[in-house]
């Protein structure tokens, strides 16, 4: 049904500050929805801090889920209704038209008014003001954003969404922690050591970071608050201590330790430090992930010789195996719904790692990266549309996302070294 | 290069313990097995010059050259310990039995295909199996130990098999029989 | 490939390619009366039908013109009433439709038969078919043409209808959010020429994009073909319900 094609296209966005990533679109779709985001009419003098329109078009594009025309071919830069010919519109193939005007309201204080127009229905789908100091204009945009995305797709935005990720130079001394908004602009290091640091995991209240650093005498797992930076130590014992996992209701950390000689799945009480032992076998078991329904929780096991991942019960213990295809499942992350989740694998041995998707109901796998090189670490946008994964391309370590269904694929290359370890962070509100 | 340092060690390494503190312990350990990537890693820089010339200087003409090689090599995805490596760690397993003093720290490493936090497990698994073997030599384990570092300390940088084969590894690190941790 | 067959039997090659290209021709020039999408080329012979019957009413008479036209080559590609061609002929020369309904009843017999409406024509047919050899033509007639005009406006309802959806369709941008089963049902106003007038919701799908990018489909047809004869319009174009789902949207 759906006439689907690759179409190449770079975009640069939000190339402000020095560290900030590049967000490079390879592949959308056929039946993007044709939109214009009039420029801003702005009565100042001096220029806008942010160019919203600019971030709320590259916010459409980069989703795919667009294509967004640009200013240069508008017939006109219209910001009240009685300027917007709905005719040129159609004669642009435009099926939305989007205009705003954006003043000062006192010290640092801006309002924007902006309104969404379908073309051919000829009437007006959403109009809305917001007030916002400097300092959240991009806040604003992004927020913009996900109000256009959801009314034309039927789908929450995460447009407002951040991303957790890790940066480190290429002889792997120095290790950043950072966060930054979903398109990843402004970056911000939360955490910095000599040490490798991964795994990161958002708490659901997108308040705190869990994440494992590897010192010398090991691995540990600390929870940092993102507010006020205070770190605290969850687990370091003996041997392994990795891969935290928030429970849906953040009040508990699953992970993995091998104290006991082995690595085994654990979840720990952050209140009552009260730890409970999951998993029990001889092999690895290891990444574990939280099921909605917070009773369940998959996770990589090389109990069949290879890892493949699995389901155990919280309750009765009870395992399933969850995956049969190919040579090597790892790493699988639920969609917030619980409805499919995303995974690395390689089909057979000798074979390339990708990032696949497998629809927990039907069982049915789907492959969803092919242009990048050792695909890793994917994480689901919360609106289960997109993943974002960490792969080799061009003999650096980039982020780059995929959407679920695999039409829309985009690189997030650094400018900073190399980049690992995405988690895509909750809603925030 | 530089024979038998190794006795030498276990002597020097318990005359710094008794001046250093414990947190450089297994940077010392680390420069002097001469592994590339532990020494542009770990800080004092002051501290490893100095060892390296007591090293010389008390070197004594006892031990197995077999002793030098400080890191074997595995199969990818693979944990056993392949039979061309087992003469090595016989040698290091007579040294570990005469010398109850000494003690090592096994690390685990792979290389960068597979997902970091298996690679973690099975770094863990490959110091682990190099340990068991020491102990079926007759080593006691209480002069054992084993840390993973998993993809995320390669010995060489690079996505291609002949790096890849250099970085799935056990590295043997000698270290003195005070537990650090 | 094509060619090696065509030259080797030459005396029938080229006679049975010159046919079916004037049948071609025939069909084309018929067609842009209408669409130029292909499904209405097979179905021009129903409308050819349905107007023949409206010939008894008011009498235009180009389109008994045009199945004059036809007639002849129709019964050459299919090769078969001889026979009954000539007792038509002979017993009604006055009503020209006549010829032509009895020429072509039986393609439409052989053609047609699943369409047609439910239970009591099948039997109608059988006995139509016993009076004919009976020559009781004249009041079997009548009934025939009553019961093809409720048939052939059924068809051009249906083959319109056809149409419409298939634009609506094909232009019809479904948001992702859509599900294969989720299912809406516009009403839409027509003018004559076929022009959109108005949209309206009549069963909502419960996602209000998914009903929005219908809405906007219908509106980006602009025109959609309607049957010319203002009757038909007036009783089922000028508005009529449209029912959507995703699964069979292509953009």
């Amino acid at each position: 049904m759906m006439k689907r094609f690759i179409w190449l296209c770079l975009i640069l966005v939000s190339v402000s500050a020095k560290a900030e990533l590049t967000i490079e679109i390879t592949q959308g779709i056929a039946s993007s929805i044709p939109i214009s985001v009039v420029p801003m009419k702005w009565s100042g003098t001096t220029e806008l801090p942010e160019n919203i329109a600019g971030i709320v078009r590259s916010d459409l594009e980069r989703s795919g889920h667009f294509s967004v025309l640009s200013p240069d071919d508008m017939l006109s830069h219209p910001s009240e209704l009685e300027d917007v010919y709905f005719r040129d519109w159609r004669l642009l193939k435009q099926e939305y038209v989007v205009i705003a005007q954006i003043k000062l309201n006192g010290q640092d204080q801006y309002q924007i008014r902006y309104q969404l127009f379908d073309v051919f229905n000829e009437r007006e789908v959403l109009t809305q003001t917001l007030t916002a100091k400097a300092n959240q204009l991009r806040d604003i945009a992004h927020r913009i954003s996900d109000e256009i995305y959801e009314q034309l797709t039927g789908i929450r935005g995460v447009f407002s969404t951040r991303i957790a990720y890790v940066t480190t130079n290429p002889m792997r001394t120095h290790f950043n922690l950072a966060i930054a908004d979903s398109d990843g602009a402004r970056e911000k290091v939360v955490m910095s050591s000599k040490y490798s640091i991964f795994s990161p995991a958002w708490s659901p209240d997108g308040k705190r970071l869990a994440y494992v650093l590897l010192e010398d005498s090991g691995s540990k797992v600390y929870v940092q608050d993102l507010a006020t930076g205070d770190k605290q130590l969850v687990s370091a014992n003996k041997g392994i201590n990795s891969a935290p996992a928030f429970s849906p209701d953040g009040n508990k950390l699953a992970l993995v330790l091998s104290k006991d000689g082995n690595p085994e799945i654990y979840v720990v009480d952050l209140t009552t430090r009260h730890w409970i032992r999951v998993t029990n076998h001889y092999a690895i078991d290891t990444e574990p992930n939280w099921m909605p329904d917070g009773q369940h929780i998959i996770f990589t096991s090389g109990r069949a010789g290879k890892p493949q991942i699995y389901r155990v019960s919280l309750e009765s213990g009870y395992i399933e195996r969850l995956t049969f295809e190919g040579s090597y499942n790892a790493r699988a992350r639920l969609a917030q719904d619980g409805r499919f989740l995303v995974m690395v694998h390689q089909s057979a041995k000798g074979e390339p790692f990708r990032i696949a998707s497998m629809d927990l109901t039907r069982g049915l796998l789907q492959i969803l990266t092919s242009d990048t090189f050792l695909d890793e670490s994917p994480s689901v946008s919360p609106n289960g549309v997109m993943v974002m994964y960490a792969a080799k391309y061009n003999k650096r370590s980039i982020l780059a996302a995929v959407s679920v269904d695999g039409d829309v694929k985009f690189l997030v290359p650094s400018k900073s070294g190399d980049v690992r370890e995405p988690a895509w962070g909750p809603y925030l509100n | 290069m530089q024979l038998n340092k190794l006795f030498a060690l276990s002597v020097l390494s318990l005359a710094i313990m008794g001046c250093e503190s414990t947190s450089s312990i297994s940077d010392d350990s680390a420069s002097i097995n001469g592994a590339v990537i532990e020494e542009s890693q770990t800080q004092p820089v002051g501290d490893n010059g100095s060892v390296d010339v007591v090293t010389e200087e008390h070197a004594e003409a006892v031990a197995d050259p077999l002793l030098e090689q400080k890191v074997i090599y595995f199969g990818y995805d693979r944990a056993e310990i392949l039979p061309e490596f087992k003469e090595v760690l016989n040698a290091h397993a007579k040294f570990l039995v005469a010398n109850p003093q000494s003690s090592i720290v096994f690390e685990g490493h792979c290389d960068e295909r597979g997902t970091v936090e298996y690679n973690l497990a099975l770094g863990e698994r490959r110091a682990n199996s190099v340990k068991s073997y020491l102990v079926v030599q007759g080593v006691s384990p209480s002069q054992l130990d084993s840390v993973s570092f998993g993809e995320e300390r390669p010995a060489m940088i690079g996505s291609e098999e002949s790096i890849w084969s250099q970085n799935r590894r056990a590295e043997i690190n000698y270290r003195t029989a005070v537990a650090n941790y | 490939m094509q060619l090696f067959p065509l030259t080797d039997p030459r005396s029938f090659g080229l006679p049975v390619l010159g046919s079916g290209l004037i049948i071609l021709l025939v069909l084309v020039l018929l067609s842009t009366k209408w669409m130029n999408t292909e499904p209405v080329i097979t179905k021009v012979p129903k409308h050819i039908n349905a107007r023949l019957v409206q010939v008894k009413k008011a009498v235009p008479k180009k389109t008994i013109k045009k199945v004059k036209k036809k007639k002849p080559k129709k019964v050459k590609a299919v090769k078969k009433p001889a026979p009954k061609f000539k007792k038509v002929v002979i017993t009604k020369k006055v009503v020209k439709k006549v010829e032509v309904k009895k020429t072509i009843k039986p393609l439409v017999k052989k053609k047609s038969l699943p369409k047609p409406i439910p239970l009591p024509d099948s039997d109608l047919f059988s006995a139509l078919e016993e009076e004919e050899q009976n020559n009781n033509v004249a009041d079997l007639l009548s009934k025939e043409l009553l019961l093809k005009q409720a048939d052939e406006e059924q068809e051009a309802i249906m083959s319109y209808s056809g149409q419409i959806k298939a634009l609506v369709e094909s232009v019809w941008r479904t948001p992702p959010s859509a599900k294969h089963d989720d299912e809406l049902i516009l009403r839409i106003f027509l003018v004559p020429t076929g022009e959109v007038i108005d949209v309206q919701m009549v069963t909502s799908s419960g996602n209000q994009a998914l009903d929005r990018s219908a809405e906007q489909a219908v509106w980006k047809v602009v025109q959609f073909p309607v049957p010319k004869d203002l009757i038909l319009f007036e009783k089922e174009f000028r508005q009529f319900k449209l029912k959507l789902q995703p699964s069979t949207a292509r953009l």
